[in-house]
């Protein structure tokens, strides 16, 4: 079965909270792509905790995603990566990748297609672990912007048919 | 040529004073028997049988087959647990089912019993009768989970016990999770036929992650809808709250495990 769905991290939802955010844009952008094109919007409970020590999350947008607690499953994949903690980016704190890997563990129970994230250091990990043949979830940074070609997991050609990113007095 | 195993399942019985062999068994339990000893050989994985060569044998109903190295390498770590009767909780659930199954007939007749051999010198020959007891032991392989599913309400209620069927919208799988009469006629929404998200609690085998015992806790709000307004409404009680964090990113990562 094709990966389907996105897993949203939680640099992506601080940076979709902030009109004024370099990424903001492209936060906009894939929210609304994923969204109108029916993709499942994975959020993981370790998000809602980093994100709730700021902000709670309204209800139109929690009610747009699906809730991934971090179950039995999804511990027993976290400790089948192979991941030396002598491998990581130096940018990457160690204590740290625990959290990436957990979430990424839920991505690949879930048969997750994307992670969408502003984190550079957890991007690199999600793109090495992608690379080595452990994930099948292709990481999206927000920095290089809304692109369609970004969010087909196989590269042969659009997943969910295609769109346009509107421009910003379309929306309204 | 692939090295092949020979694995042995017997069934030993009689039927008015007769011994059951090939030649005095009935058609539906010839059937049931070999289409148990098929589950047994495929487990929860559904090992492919293309490969494996059966025949039938006299002694007193025997099924000899002929198993591939790939189906053995998974069958043989659960032989090896039958040589303990307090085992079944360590086996792959499907092939648990299966000795369950002939250990409680087994309890039940005279004269019948069940046998597995192999030809593999390490694996011990296995015997089900009245006398033995295999049972789950001090091992439950099932861990509680809570899960949310996104699928289409095909079917709900029940004259006695209640459950919801939903067909999981990735999969196509439908899955059955029970409910109460009381919740789901206290629905104010129509969920039949809708899409729904749905928070279940269910029980999942530690080794194999397959789920049972799936219990509807509650429907949950949802709505993936884009929003303009809320969005901006999210935006702008977010440039509040994190004025203090210039950059996502960096913000995670310190949360995360700080800086080295």
């Amino acid at each position: 079965m094709h990966p389907s769905g996105a897993v949203l991290d939680t640099s992506f939802f601080i940076t979709l909270a902030g009109k004024d955010r370099a990424h903001h844009a492209a936060a906009r952008d894939y929210w609304r792509w994923l969204i109108e094109k029916g993709v499942p919007l994975y959020l993981p409970t370790i998000v809602v905790s980093e994100f709730y020590m700021k902000q709670e999350l309204p209800p139109e947008i929690a009610r747009a995603c699906i809730t991934l607690p971090f179950n039995w499953d999804d511990a027993i994949q976290c400790s089948k990566f192979r991941f030396p903690l002598s491998d990581r980016d130096p940018s990457t704190p160690r204590e740290s990748l625990k959290d990436d890997l957990k979430i990424l563990a839920q991505a690949v129970v879930q048969n997750a297609a994307y992670l969408i994230t502003d984190d550079e250091g957890f991007h690199r990990t999600a793109t090495k672990l992608k690379a080595e043949g452990q994930s099948q979830c292709i990481s999206i940074h927000l920095k290089d912007g809304f692109s369609e070609a970004q969010l087909d997991p196989t590269g042969q050609g659009l997943l969910f048919g295609t769109w346009t990113a509107p421009n910003a007095d379309s929306e309204a | 040529m692939e090295a092949l195993t020979t694995v042995e399942f017997s069934l030993r019985d009689q039927i008015d004073g007769v011994e059951l062999t090939p030649a005095t068994i009935g058609l539906a339990r010839f059937n049931e028997f070999h289409r148990q000893i098929a589950e047994f050989i495929a487990g929860s994985e559904g090992l492919p049988l293309d490969e494996v060569r059966p025949r039938v044998e006299p002694g007193s109903h025997k099924l000899v087959t002929l198993v591939p190295f790939l189906v053995m390498s998974s069958l043989a770590g659960d032989l090896r647990r039958l040589e303990r009767e307090d085992c079944l909780g360590e086996l792959d659930p499907k092939r648990a089912e299966i000795i369950e199954r002939w250990q409680s007939k087994a309890k039940k007749g005279d004269f019948l019993s069940y046998g597995i051999t192999t030809s593999e010198q390490t694996i011990k020959p296995i015997k089900l009768t009245r006398e033995t007891d295999y049972r789950v032991g001090e091992i439950v392989p099932w861990v509680k989970v809570e899960r949310y599913i996104v699928g289409t309400v095909v079917d709900m209620g029940g004259r006695s016990k209640a459950n919801v069927h939903i067909k999981l919208n990735g999969t196509g799988e439908t899955v059955v999770a029970q409910s109460s009469q009381n919740y789901l006629r206290d629905q104010e929404e129509n969920r039949l036929y809708h899409t729904v998200l749905a928070r279940v609690q269910a029980e999942q085998h530690w080794r194999t992650r397959d789920l049972r015992s799936i219990r509807l806790v509650s429907f949950e709000p949802y709505e993936p809808r884009f929003d303009v307004a809320a969005l901006d409404r999210f935006a702008e009680t977010g440039a509040k709250a994190w004025a203090d964090v210039p950059d996502s990113g960096t913000w995670v990562r310190e949360l995360r495990g700080g800086r080295e």
